[in-house]
């Protein structure tokens, strides 16, 4: 094995990891509110259908990821408004509503395109080169020959770690996914800064889906999203909480599926189907706990009133 | 004159079905420290929160330096200088200290601009507010680190920090060991010379003996008196309190003492339960009462859950003799078995948590009453037998409920323990484990239970009572095991029998902070 396929894997994998990266920056930032968002999953692919439909009738990949932020912002006010007013179960109610938004997304997409049953495709973003950045060797065709919506996520990622850290605001934030008496105590409307996390979380699904269609596969599939969502809950928690860490994760994330992709076509040693279902099971096994709970934020999951 | 700094006047709280304050009136001056006494509803509570801006007031007025002023949430009061520190800590544990005195500031007050933190600016100021008020902390400390004791001084420093002119202190003396007790007592009165106001909520009367200069006494709802505290006995206080008299010191008499003394029920040998209990081995009589002091969190909850099968020993040995009659010596050592074989065998738990694990909250008096008795039948409950229970219990033990029927959560705290105290001493078992029986509740409710707790002792019961107040043990306990950090550093003989209190309590107190083996006084208490 050659430099050359070394590149190409890394690269492959950086491309892979970007949807799943921009869903846990957004879902980590939830998850510190307290609030574990398990709709993500149905989020991406509403995102995913909304800048599918946008780009057909516009033609703007710009509109289009706007439109697929907006989506996921809209739909996670409902979601919101389940896990942080009405109090129901977290996992219950994200679940139930992934469920409803499969059911959604074909119906719209069959009611949009009419009778039509061929695949339509969509252009897709380009890959920029940064200058000067990009020509560095390996680093520069992995990181910096990438599409625009990974150097998004990228700065979504840089965005996170500041706002959590650095500002009023994030401190707010994480105090009530910590300990939201003292919170409520201070000041703080615990309501709004969960309900700041689910939006952020909504966002940044969204932009996940936009983030296939518009600059991975050019179309848009009822199954397409395929589990990332729960991938991106396992990456936030081999992230540590950590906006940092999690862009690790993710990039083992995405080595793993680029890697079967590579085995696919080089060997038959191992059966693809294997390491198809890697990423999944190391996502059952995080979600599990059974790597440890460290950094978890101690209120995750506890649905916050006065009484 | 000059008008009162804070006042208070004819203030009226009602809540469904409840009159908490029914006119009640306080006047606090800058520069005293002002103890507020009552018994558990009272009213106490609720008279600080609206002072805080937790609740609103349906009636009355607020005064402060003169002019009446509107407190309508917590952001009011703050404004206004009112500061308090609750019972429960209200810190976030995984945040420093600079962090959690930043948490919810406006970006108005000094500190950093903008949306930004500022974090350095804080730790400053903090770090030269508790040097002026003699009160160490770091503000780059993370709180889960900290002792309770440094802990409360962040609650005090983040009023402070806010300029508060008046702290209200809820209960400041239930979790700390005696030595931080007389730390918080001097920032306190470091905090009155300053000329702040300091009010702190209490029943414990010799603390306010000590500490305060005027104390305001409630008893349903309404305002009693304010009195000047070097006027008043702690008897005059209880008195009044309670309106009736009070007996204080519930002296265990010979005639009490159980006959049986000397066979011992429940052994624990070198018994080790993760990092919580290291190695502890203890041995508790027919008719005698070991007392565990100890600051809270030193491996008391792990040893009563351990000795009663609820958290599993690694290690070391748990004997129960089931009977003290010669015919049923069975002796068998029991770690590892579960709760129903250590209950089976002559063990009773009245834990800690009372709503949490004690009872449940949701169900009636009378099926708690009945939760941990012996089925009579093998398949369907008798509501008859329950309910025959529950009167027996209720008659006994003097319990207010308003029916059987009703939801044991809606008990007040002393009425609640009193069910499972009652319960749990009435299931035949030969041994108590005993988990802080009095925490929270007022001095008539205490004073109950601790005649209780001496009659089950007269009756050969062997009691384990784990408690972090002294003043319980030094009434109830026949031995006195202090515990730190998992292990007991020092058994001491009760102060029943002629050995001197305060030495004990130095001693004890010593101890609970971790002290290896005291000086020559201490020598003597000892021998």
């Amino acid at each position: 094995m050659n430099t050359a396929f070394w590149v190409t894997w890394l690269a492959a994998s950086v491309r892979l990891a970007g949807p799943v990266l921009a869903a846990a920056e957004g879902e980590l930032v939830c998850e510190r509110a307290g609030v574990l968002n398990v709709g993500i999953e149905g989020t991406i692919l509403l995102g995913a259908l909304a800048s599918f439909l946008t780009a057909q009738a516009t033609g703007s990949l710009t509109l289009s990821l706007v439109a697929a932020i907006a989506a996921g912002v809209l739909v996670n006010l409902f979601l919101a408004w389940m896990y942080v007013t009405v109090r129901a179960s977290q996992v219950v109610a994200g679940l139930v509503f992934n469920v409803l938004a499969v059911g959604a997304a074909s119906a719209i997409y069959r009611l949009a395109l009419g009778g039509e049953t061929a695949q339509r495709t969509i252009p897709t973003f380009p890959p920029v080169a940064i200058p000067w950045l990009s020509s560095l060797p390996i680093i520069g065709p992995v990181f910096f020959a990438q599409t625009a919506p990974l150097y998004l996520t990228l700065l979504a990622a840089a965005g996170a770690h500041v706002f959590l850290f650095r500002t009023r605001t994030g401190l707010a934030l994480r105090a009530a996914g910590e300990n939201p008496r003292a919170a409520d105590a201070a000041g703080i409307s615990v309501e709004r800064m969960r309900y700041l996390g689910v939006l952020v979380s909504g966002a940044m699904a969204g932009m996940a889906g936009a983030y296939m269609v518009l600059a991975q596969v050019g179309f848009f599939r009822e199954g397409m999203v395929a589990g990332q969502g729960f991938i991106a809950l396992g990456i936030v928690i081999f992230g540590r909480w950590s906006p940092w860490k999690a862009v690790g994760a993710a990039l083992v994330f995405g080595a793993c599926d680029a890697l079967q992709f590579s085995l696919q076509l080089s060997s038959g040693s191992v059966p693809p189907q294997l390491l198809l279902a890697l990423p999944y099971l190391v996502t059952i096994l995080a979600i599990s706990g059974i790597f440890g709970r460290a950094g978890k934020p101690a209120a995750l999951m506890q649905p916050y009133s006065r009484d | 004159m000059t008008a009162p700094a804070f006042e208070m006047r004819g203030i009226v709280k009602r809540f469904p079905g409840v009159t908490a304050n029914d006119r009640a009136d306080l006047t606090l001056e800058a520069g005293e420290i002002h103890a507020l006494l009552g018994e558990n509803g009272a009213g106490k509570s609720t008279l600080m929160q609206i002072l805080y801006g937790l609740h609103r007031m349906d009636a009355g007025e607020i005064r402060v330096d003169g002019s009446a002023v509107r407190i309508r949430n917590t952001a009011d009061a703050i404004r206004l200088g009112i500061g308090m520190v609750h019972q429960e800590f209200l810190l976030v544990s995984r945040f420093t200290v600079a962090e959690n005195v930043a948490l919810g500031l406006k970006p108005v007050l000094r500190e950093g601009k903008g949306p930004w933190l500022g974090l350095a600016g804080v730790a400053e100021r903090v770090r030269a507010l508790s040097e002026r008020y003699g009160m160490a902390v770091d503000p780059g400390a993370r709180i889960e680190n900290l002792p309770v004791g440094v802990q409360q001084r962040v609650e005090i420093l983040k009023l402070l920090y806010r300029d508060a002119r008046l702290l209200i202190l809820d209960e400041p003396t239930a979790v700390l060991t005696p030595g931080e007790r007389e730390q918080l007592f001097a920032a306190l009165r470091r905090l009155r010379a300053e000329g702040h106001t300091v009010v702190i909520v209490t029943h414990k009367l010799s603390e306010i003996i000590a500490l305060a200069d005027r104390v305001t006494i409630l008893r349903d709802g309404r305002t009693l008196t304010t009195v000047a505290a070097k006027d008043v006995s702690e008897r005059e206080l209880a008195r009044m309190m309670v309106g009736r008299e009070v007996d204080l010191e519930v002296k265990r008499t010979t005639t009490e003492r159980g006959a049986a003394q000397g066979e011992p029920l429940l052994e624990a040998r070198n018994l080790r339960v993760g990092n919580a209990i290291r190695g502890i081995s203890l041995k508790v009589h027919a008719g005698e009462i070991l007392g565990i002091a100890g600051v809270d969190g030193n491996g008391q909850q792990e040893l009563a859950e351990a000795l009663m099968g609820l958290r599993a020993a690694q290690s070391g040995e748990i004997w129960l003799r089931t009977g003290v009659s010669e015919a049923s010596t069975a002796v068998r050592n029991l770690r590892g078995r579960s709760v129903a074989e250590l209950r089976a065998a002559g063990a009773a738990y009245i834990p800690a948590d009372r709503r949490g694990i004690g009872s449940v909250t949701e169900m009636t008096v009378s099926e708690n009453a009945s939760l941990i008795a012996p089925a009579r039948r093998r398949f369907f409950r008798s509501r008859t037998a329950e309910e025959a229970a529950a009167r027996g219990l209720i008659e006994r033990f003097g319990i207010r409920v308003s029916g059987l029927g009703q939801q044991a959560g809606k008990l007040s705290g002393g009425n609640l323990q009193k069910l499972i105290l009652g319960r749990e001493m009435t299931v035949g078992a030969k041994v108590l484990i005993v988990e802080q029986p009095t925490r929270g509740l007022d001095a008539g409710a205490v004073e109950s239970i601790w005649r209780e707790l001496l009659r089950a002792r007269a009756e050969g019961k062997a009691i384990l009572l784990i408690s972090a107040e002294l003043e319980e043990l030094l009434n109830l306990a026949d031995r006195i095991a202090v515990i730190y950090e998992g292990r007991i550093v020092r058994e001491l003989q009760g102060a029943g029998e002629g050995h001197e209190i305060a030495a004990l309590r130095t001693e004890i107190g010593l101890s609970m902070a971790g002290a290896k083996k005291g000086g020559t006084q201490a020598e003597k208490a000892n021998g």
